[in-house]
């Protein structure tokens, strides 16, 4: 510990001004709602469809939210805790959907069950004529499991932080496996699985790239259309105002309930090894549930995109290889994460060696940032910077300063977790060793959070190459991207060509995700 | 006339505060040079704060504090010294070794000399565990490291901040007395904090006790032991019973020889003897409990509850006969 009393107020200043930057886009959007005045929100206010797409938002939210949630629990238990053949493996395993960005799982919902699709082509000569339909609500939900992990996490941490006496405990006072789990382990679950659930949704009403590909008109959807749209752009300020205040609410119930999770939970300091639980003959049950998770959500992309690619080849296609557009992502991802890494070390490093006023306002800035969806980032961006700094529109620059907005939530919060594991002793051992305070973060905390720094500039350029809408919206013209062409393709219905990008983005995302969990530890 | 021996650390009136609350009262002690002195008592008593403060880690809130010649922090006149800038070494509790560098680079960190870190190695007992890593320590080792790390910036006073606690009990003796032997043998003062009255009793030359924030007592650990100032005091050192004695010495554990002044006598549970016949008050014995080297003779003596320490036992409901050995001190009953 530094000492308490002082608070360092250049840390105080660059995290300040760091949170800030978190909620640009919403004082964009205000400024920008102001100066048009209130003649476009009244046309968005009466218009039927703002309902419809604010009652499918929600209704997407919720049901993404509860299905992802059903899958994790079940996948979390099964692989954190029992004696499940494979168990240690599928802790992995089940955590690689989140690789799969929302455009990509879009493409494998219409590649592999729309109609003329994958399975339909393998059940047509059973007779099968009519393939449900894709581009609806359950398409969307289907697509937007793949966020699952996101409950899962929660869910496995909340698992490991629960003393396991406590199972002990209601077993040896006469429970079976089914009344301990229900009576003592769903209890200490309940506040992560809403956690988790809420993080699904949240996800799910700022989504853009399966929405979009499925037609499906949320909020997030509708507000793009606006967008495109010649006469209707005065809408897009409102309606994007509005999906932000959904998703701010959102969080404020998140906040809410992870400070309740933090206050009620009978949690440990100490990390205590679960006994592994001995499922009997439910051990192939728990196998082959987790093993179909893995089956859909990682082999199912992967074989459709083998199979579309495939077929492409077979029917004369040619191969392109998509090498400009990876290099375009990778220039952007490198470029935003160097930025964004250099931008929050300091801030993170105040906050955990020193004191930073108001860390907590400053936290809840960040979290704002966090939950802000991606188009409404790059909409506020396109609403201000056309009607005030137009050559700036559409710019390399502009995509930066997007993408350096939207992901410093990202930058800090890793940064902040893996510095968790710098112990704050050695900034004191390394002063009472003759460092001063600033020779001693360049020679023992810097070396030290070097795998946090790490982590952290990985997960911005993995977040920054799987990034749709702002790449789409912002991003210069003839500047294509991986996602863009991945979404463009996917769009007019060119899968065996879409099938290339696909690959190279599943290949960097599975490899950044693995590569990010290895340095987190 | 010979010089007065210079103090290592001259603390006056210390008082220090977490935040507006203050955790340590008017705190005064000194540690001269070479010598070992403990800083003993519970959680929450200030004895951390307090070696916070002697190494620069946290600003005291009045009083004054000085490591050699040097005044180090003094509030009054606006005087501080960052840590880097006091001769003092600390061994934290758990031994914050940087786990990006070797056992070697750990130690050069803030070397005074550089080519001195095989002969500390040596000298903790770590011969050529220069190029491991750290974090391939037992926490054994990692403790010796943690110690040639201190001595190689050779400080005028070490802070030991319960250095064995997180060690096995069968290592933590071994471990304590080679740690204190090497550093007593460089010249250097040190301040050892502890919960364990065994540890104070046994390492240091003085024992300061502490409790919530303030100094009880500080002296060698025989006058600590045997002359108390106070009921806590007693307490703090060991297991003690503390009985009401008149002038003339006689109490419910029959006449006692007293020193010191107070209407209350403190006895260790070594001084009681037990008899089954003979001289002494009698008592019946509710309970004997072997503990290895001697067995644990719970009695009560009127409505007293005493424990004694004897080489036998006795049987639950037996009568016995006890009287009090050697000379008990006498304390006021508060603290």
């Amino acid at each position: 510990m530094a000492n308490r009393r002082d608070t360092s107020w250049v840390g105080t200043l660059l995290a300040a001004l760091l949170a800030l930057l978190c909620v640009v886009p919403l004082v964009l959007l205000v400024v920008r709602g102001a100066v048009d005045g209130l003649g476009p929100f009244r046309t968005v206010l009466a218009a039927e469809s703002t309902g419809a797409a604010l009652t499918k938002s929600l209704l997407l939210g919720t049901l993404s939210g509860v299905v992802a949630v059903a899958v994790a629990l079940p996948a979390a238990w099964f692989s954190q805790v029992t004696d499940m053949p494979g168990a240690r493996v599928f802790r992995v395993l089940l955590v690689l959907p989140l690789a799969v960005p929302s455009y990509v799982s879009g493409f494998v919902v219409m590649a592999a069950f729309a109609h003329n699709g994958w399975l339909h082509g393998l059940l047509r000569p059973f007779g099968f004529e009519d393939a449900p339909d894709v581009y609806s609500l359950w398409g969307v939900v289907l697509a937007l499991t793949w966020a699952y992990p996101l409950a899962l996490l929660q869910i496995q941490a909340a698992l490991s932080r629960t003393d396991p006496a406590m199972w002990g405990a209601a077993r040896t006072l006469g429970a079976g496996p089914w009344r301990a789990f229900a009576d003592v382990v769903l209890p200490a679950l309940r506040a992560p699985m809403a956690t988790g659930g809420l993080l699904v949704g949240l996800y799910a009403i700022g989504d853009f790239g399966a929405v979009s590909l499925l037609r499906f008109e949320s909020l997030s959807y509708l507000v793009y259309l606006r967008h495109k749209s010649l006469f209707a752009r005065a809408e897009v300020v409102p309606l994007s105002l509005l999906l932000a205040v959904v998703a701010l609410v959102l969080v404020v119930i998140v906040l809410v309930v992870g400070g309740r999770t933090a206050r009620g939970a009978r949690t440990l300091d100490v990390h205590r090894a679960w006994p592994t639980i001995e499922l009997g003959r439910w051990r192939w049950v728990a196998f082959a549930f987790c093993a179909t998770l893995v089956l859909v959500f990682v082999g199912l992309p992967l074989g459709v995109v083998g199979y579309w690619l495939t077929r492409g080849l077979r029917l004369g296609a040619e191969l392109r290889m998509p090498w400009d557009d990876a290099a375009h992502s990778a220039i952007l991802g490198g470029v935003s994460a160097l930025i964004l890494v250099v931008a929050a070390i300091g801030p993170a490093l105040a906050h955990r060696f020193g004191r930073v006023g108001g860390a907590r306002a400053l936290r809840t800035l960040t979290f704002v940032g966090y939950a802000l969806p991606g188009i409404v980032v790059a909409l506020s961006m396109v609403s201000f910077v056309v009607r005030w700094v137009e050559p700036l529109y559409q710019t390399f620059g502009l995509l930066v300063i997007a993408y350096v907005i939207r992901f410093t939530p990202l930058a800090l919060g890793t940064l902040e977790d893996g510095l968790q594991r710098v112990g704050t002793g050695l900034m004191d051992a390394a002063r009472t060793l003759g460092a001063s305070r600033a020779r001693a973060t360049l020679t023992v905390i810097l070396p030290s959070a070097a795998p946090a720094i790490g982590a952290a500039a990985l997960g911005v350029f993995i977040a920054v190459v799987k990034e749709l809408p702002a790449a789409l919206i912002l991003g210069p013209l003839e500047y294509d991207t991986l996602s863009t062409r991945i979404w463009t393709l996917t769009e007019d219905a060119f899968y065996a060509l879409a099938a290339v990008p696909i690959f190279m983005m599943l290949g960097v995302a599975l490899i950044g995700l693995i590569a990010g969990r290895r340095l987190s530890r | 006339m010979t010089q007065p021996p210079t103090l290592a650390v001259d603390a006056r009136g210390l008082t220090i505060a977490w935040g507006r609350t203050p955790v340590v009262h008017d705190v005064s002690f000194d540690v001269r040079a070479g010598e070992v002195v403990a800083l003993l008592g519970e959680s929450g008593s200030g004895k951390t704060t307090i070696l916070r403060a002697l190494a620069g880690l946290h600003r005291i809130a009045a009083g004054t504090l000085s490591i050699g010649a040097q005044t180090v922090d003094a509030p009054g006149s606006r005087t501080w010294a960052p840590p880097e800038k006091r001769s003092v070494g600390v061994v934290f509790q758990d031994y914050a070794l940087f786990p990006h560098l070797s056992v070697a680079k750990n130690i050069a960190y803030g070397a005074a000399d550089r080519s001195e870190v095989d002969t500390l190695l040596g000298r903790v007992g770590l011969d050529g565990y220069g190029p491991r890593k750290v974090t391939e320590l037992s926490g054994g080792e990692q403790q010796r490291v943690a110690v040639a790390r201190v001595l190689a910036q050779r400080p005028r006073v070490v802070l030991l901040d319960e250095p064995f606690s997180n060690l096995n009990r069968s290592l933590r003796q071994q471990l304590r007395d080679d740690t204190v032997g090497v550093i007593r043998a460089t010249g250097a003062a040190a301040v050892l904090v502890t919960h364990d009255p065994e540890e104070a009793l046994a390492c240091a030359d003085r024992v300061a006790i502490l409790r919530d924030g303030r100094l009880l007592q500080l002296d060698t650990p025989e006058h600590v032991y045997r002359q108390p100032s106070c009921v806590a005091a007693a307490h703090a050192t060991g297991d003690a019973f503390v009985v009401p004695v008149d002038a003339d010495g006689r109490s419910a554990l029959g006449p006692l020889q007293t020193t010191g002044d107070g209407g209350f006598a403190v006895i260790r549970p070594e001084q009681i003897m037990l008899s089954t016949e003979g001289n002494g008050v009698v008592a019946s014995v509710t309970r004997s409990a072997f503990v290895g080297p001697v067995v644990q003779v719970t009695i009560e003596i009127g409505d007293q509850t005493v424990r004694a320490l004897h080489t036998g036992s006795f049987a639950a409901g037996s009568v016995v006969h006890a009287r009090v050995d050697g000379t008990c001190h006498r304390v006021e009953a508060p603290c």
